[in-house]
């Protein structure tokens, strides 16, 4: 099997990623009208499942390399894929090329299919071009920084220069935006004790900015500081930053 | 040759293995003509302003500098600060003629030539050096029949003479005075950069001066602006 | 190595209620940070030199064996001696017999992190002899037997308060006979008091941040000028550190002066760098009449031609800590060993072992700041990720943990299974949630779900999964 694109130049393969499939639904439809908007043709492989970075960071890397040559299977034949989550674009993007020798079969789609993966926000302003959205909504958000797509895909100044278009919505930045929230994956379970006292020190922050939602773009962050301020009884609101550009943040998600 | 420094180097041996590539001859010739590596703007400031960058990183790390136009005007100066420093008139000098011979006694200050340590607590010291650092304002001593470690370590307050093209840019021109300094001793056994007073912030974060070391560095600067600094 | 790593979740709950320790970590945590911001930042070629640091180190390592020669050859030339120790037990063995050849009764030392790997110092008491720290904040753990808070800033999880008991308390021998309160006073008290130490020393036992090979110097870096002070005064001077720390050159040396202490405190230079070579020349006015230098294997070769080699470029800047909010949750003393903070979580799983050390590469959420400001631009998480891969490899990972990654793997394969054991979960959740303000959450989840419920509440979707609901037609 060989990984090649279409010859349109406009066909990318969505990639849900399991939080937003099981945890975040909306999210998803968020993203299919983001792209379809920007003038693409999105189809979403019906066999996809996960980018296997559970098990990677575990250790596990046989399991990984068989995420990844599943992943392959699914989206070898779209110019590109998109991810709406920075840590899963990260995984196949920077990871998953690692994870196979130069002399293994697989490396040559890997590689090929991993650098035509893009994680959302920064697929609409760096390849479609895109710099503003049509949503309108009058309230205001701060936006907390992922690790994965700030670090390793330098995703920063994107979403905001998408959320700076979306009419009427005033932008109030956080101090220590780029602090880790403390999800990390299994990391939050794992070491509930640390993980929780950083949630509670991201949650400080969000509050202090008296931001009517906070806004990210990795649904792990946002279940993490979600639930940690509802815990709190804070009323603060808390999106997907696809969520908020397609204007479906002016209700609850559930 | 001991049986741990076979074994540890057999292990280096065999990691290059694994790395798949043994050591490269090119190694040693890095030693004997050492390529240059980048050096900052701030280590090779122009001539004509090393004195003035030296002088302003030397205030910035709490020295306190003073000009003086000759080697004669020393001990007045020293006076004038001992003075400033509320510090008796005495201070301890190393076996240095060029310091020793000067006219101490005329201005009103008290000699001593001990290095024993005792002797050293409380006091004050004064010492040539061997260069100025304008990229960070230390001073550079080495350890020589003229410069005991221990006098620039232990007194409470620490007086440089330097002269103004004694000045150099950064580390790399340091090292090449401290190689071209060596006697046929070889290279000094200490060569010290000192910048400024010792100091620590070990307790609550907060800064205080003369921990161990110097509670004060003075440094007196022989030589007016004319004199421009030229590269070592 | 001696470690209590194991205790690190016990450890964190504990450090995280402690409202000092907490004011300590703020120092690290926020304002060396800013501190270090501030000065890179001011050197427009702050990150090049990182570069640059990085590749000497790296051609450093892969020619190790040709610069530890070329050191030996030089060291031994200017009149000093160089012994080597695979293990712990010959460093320290080493530098017993070189004190007693010494006669020596006391002993100081500068700050060396490597001694405390080798617990250097409670062999030596062990032994009979008297062994006092001068760094400030070591002696202050030393007295109070604790082990650092953080590499560089040891005691600086101390109130004055504390240091000043810990004072009252030890110097009383020494004829201190009041309280002192005052910051300032107290490090003048130390100073007297170490001053006689330093006087009547008989060996000084330094460390050493780097090792010259071109010019068999060895480098000491500190504001307080102690370890020249325990470089010169005693008649033995003797040096115990790794055998990674050699750079080839003095040109080498001169780029990590320059990133050194703009990485660890934010200041362009620390106040003392020193390079030595050998003991006193003939003709020299003070100096040791020898000088020895033990180079430390201790592990550190078992790492080398393993993903984890690149470790050994760390200058010990504990730049990583400071970024690290974990670390900067938990502070050192929760990690159990000498290396803490990301490097800790690197280093020790190498110098100890991967089983006894496992909860600190796990102990992460691979945020990947430490990477960002790392010096020598080390890839500390991919590192950390390596001993997680040993540990899964040698069946170490928790048996729940493994089980339920080996039943993802299993259902990725799977698709349809995949598929219908998401929606039963989503299902699942939906059963236990209920609805606070219109909003549907779980607030107690079981087995290893409390983890998340113990201080957040889980939101759940009132809808069926994304690719359910796609392939039935739902568009937007």
């Amino acid at each position: 099997m060989t990984a090649q694109p279409t010859t349109s130049g406009h066909r990318i393969g969505l990639f849900a990623t399991c939080l937003v499939n099981t945890m975040r639904p909306r999210v998803g439809f968020a993203a299919l009208k983001l792209l379809e908007d920007a003038g693409y043709e999105v189809a979403v492989p019906g066999d996809q499942t996960c980018c296997g970075q559970p098990n990677y960071n575990s250790g596990d890397q046989e399991s990984a390399r068989d995420f990844a040559r599943g992943f392959i299977q699914q989206f070898s034949n779209f110019d590109y894929v998109v991810v709406p989550s920075g840590s899963c674009a990260a995984m196949v993007k920077v990871h998953y090329p690692k994870l196979f020798e130069e002399d293994e079969p697989e490396k040559a789609d890997i590689d090929a299919v991993a650098a035509r993966t893009h994680e959302l926000v920064s697929f609409l302003t760096d390849v479609a071009g895109i710099d503003r959205v049509e949503a309108a909504h009058a309230t205001s958000v701060t936006y907390h920084d992922a690790c994965s797509g700030l670090r390793e895909l330098k995703i920063k100044q994107q979403p905001r220069t998408l959320l700076g278009s979306v009419e009427g919505l005033e932008l109030k930045e956080m101090e220590d935006a780029e602090v880790c929230c403390g999800f990390g994956g299994l990391f939050c379970v794992k070491y509930p004790d640390v993980s929780g006292e950083m949630v509670r020190k991201k949650s400080e922050e969000i509050l202090k900015t008296e931001a009517d939602a906070i806004v990210t773009g990795d649904v792990g962050c946002l279940l993490n500081i979600e639930g940690a301020l509802t815990r709190r009884g804070e009323r603060t609101r808390a999106f997907h930053v696809a969520e908020v550009l397609a204007g479906f943040d002016t209700e609850d998600a559930s | 040759m001991s049986d741990a420094r076979n074994a540890i180097f057999a292990k280096i041996k065999a990691a290059d293995a694994k790395r798949g590539k043994a050591a490269a001859p090119e190694a040693k010739s890095r030693l004997e003509t050492p390529p240059p590596q980048l050096v900052p703007a701030i280590g090779k400031p122009a001539p004509e302003e090393a004195r003035d960058l030296f002088i302003t990183k030397a205030i910035e790390l709490g020295c306190t500098v003073a000009d003086c136009p000759s080697f004669e005007e020393v001990p007045e100066k020293v006076s004038a600060y001992l003075i400033e420093q509320e510090s008796p008139q005495q201070v301890i000098l190393p076996v240095d003629e060029e310091l020793s011979s000067l006219g101490w006694l005329a201005a009103g200050l008290s000699v001593s030539a001990q290095t024993g340590s005792d002797a050293l607590d409380g006091n004050t010291s004064v010492t040539r050096a061997i260069a100025g650092v304008a990229e960070t304002g230390a001073v550079a001593v080495a350890s020589s029949s003229k410069y005991p470690v221990s006098l620039g370590l232990l007194p409470d307050r620490h007086i440089f003479v330097l002269k103004v093209d004694e000045i150099t840019g950064g580390y790399e021109d340091v090292w090449k005075v401290a190689r071209a300094a060596k006697d046929n001793q070889g290279m000094s056994r200490a060569l010290n950069l000192v910048g400024g007073p010792s100091r620590t912030a070990d307790i609550e974060a907060t800064l205080v001066m003369g921990a161990h070391g110097p509670r004060t560095v003075h440094i007196i600067l022989i030589g007016d602006d004319q004199e421009a600094q030229k590269p070592a | 190595m001696h470690i209590t790593s194991e205790k690190f979740q016990e450890n964190a709950k504990a450090a995280i209620s402690d409202e000092q320790l907490q004011t300590g970590l703020f120092i690290f945590g926020k304002i060396f940070p800013l501190l270090r911001e501030a000065t890179a930042s001011k050197l427009p070629e702050f990150e090049a030199l990182r570069d640059s640091a990085r590749d000497i180190k790296i051609e450093n390592l892969n020619n190790l064996g040709t610069y530890l020669e070329a050191f030996e050859a030089r060291v031994e030339e200017a009149g000093g001696r160089i012994h080597w120790a695979r293990t712990s037990e010959e460093a320290n063995t080493i530098v017993e017999r070189l004190c007693e050849e010494a006669n020596a009764k006391n002993i100081i030392k500068s700050k060396s992190m490597v001694t405390e790997e080798l617990e250097l110092n409670d062999h030596l008491i062990g032994k009979g002899y008297n062994v006092v720290e001068t760094d400030l904040g070591e002696y202050i753990i030393q007295l109070r037997n604790e082990k650092p808070f953080h590499i560089v800033g040891p005691a600086l999880h101390l109130t004055a308060g504390q240091v000043s008991d810990t004072f009252y308390e030890a110097h009383k021998e020494h004829g201190r006979t009041e309280k002192v309160e005052d910051k300032v006073k107290l490090v003048e008290e130390a100073r007297i008091v170490l001053r006689e130490r330093f006087k009547n020393a008989d060996v000084g036992i330094t460390g050493a941040n780097f090792l010259v090979a071109e010019t068999g110097q060895i480098v000491l870096i500190t504001n307080e000028g102690n370890a020249d002070l325990s470089a010169t005064l005693p008649k033995r001077h003797i040096v115990v550190t790794g055998i990674e720390k050699v750079v080839p050159t003095l040109d080498d040396l001169s780029v990590f002066l320059r990133i050194l202490a703009r990485s660890a405190t934010g200041q362009e230079t620390s106040n003392y760098v020193s390079l030595y070579s050998g003991p006193r020349r003939a003709r020299d006015a003070d100096g040791p009449e020898s000088f020895d230098i033990v180079l430390v294997d201790n592990g550190r070769t078992d790492m080398l031609g393993t993903p984890v080699e690149e470790m050994l470029r760390c200058i010990r800047c504990g730049a990583c800590l400071n970024a690290c909010p974990v670390f900067t949750t938990v502070g050192g003393q929760s990690y159990g060993s000498v290396y803490s903070g990301p490097m800790g979580a690197v280093w020790t799983p190498a110098l100890a072992s991967v089983s006894s050390a496992a909860k600190l590469p796990n102990a992460s959420s691979f945020c990947g700041k430490c990477e960002e400001v790392c010096p020598v631009r080390i890839p500390l998480p991919s590192m950390m990720r390596h001993w997680r891969e040993k540990e899964f490899e040698s069946h170490l990972t928790p048996s729940g943990q493994r089980w339920g990654l080996g039943l993802w793997a299993w259902l990725g394969k799977h698709p349809s299974l995949y598929s219908a054991a998401t929606n039963i979960a989503g299902v699942g959740l939906r059963l236990i949630s209920k609805t606070r303000r219109g909003r549907r959450i779980a607030t107690s989840l079981p087995f290893i779900g409390q983890g998340w419920t113990q201080s957040r509440d889980l939101a759940v979707p009132s809808e069926p999964t994304f690719l359910s609901q796609y392939k039935d037609g739902r568009r937007r």
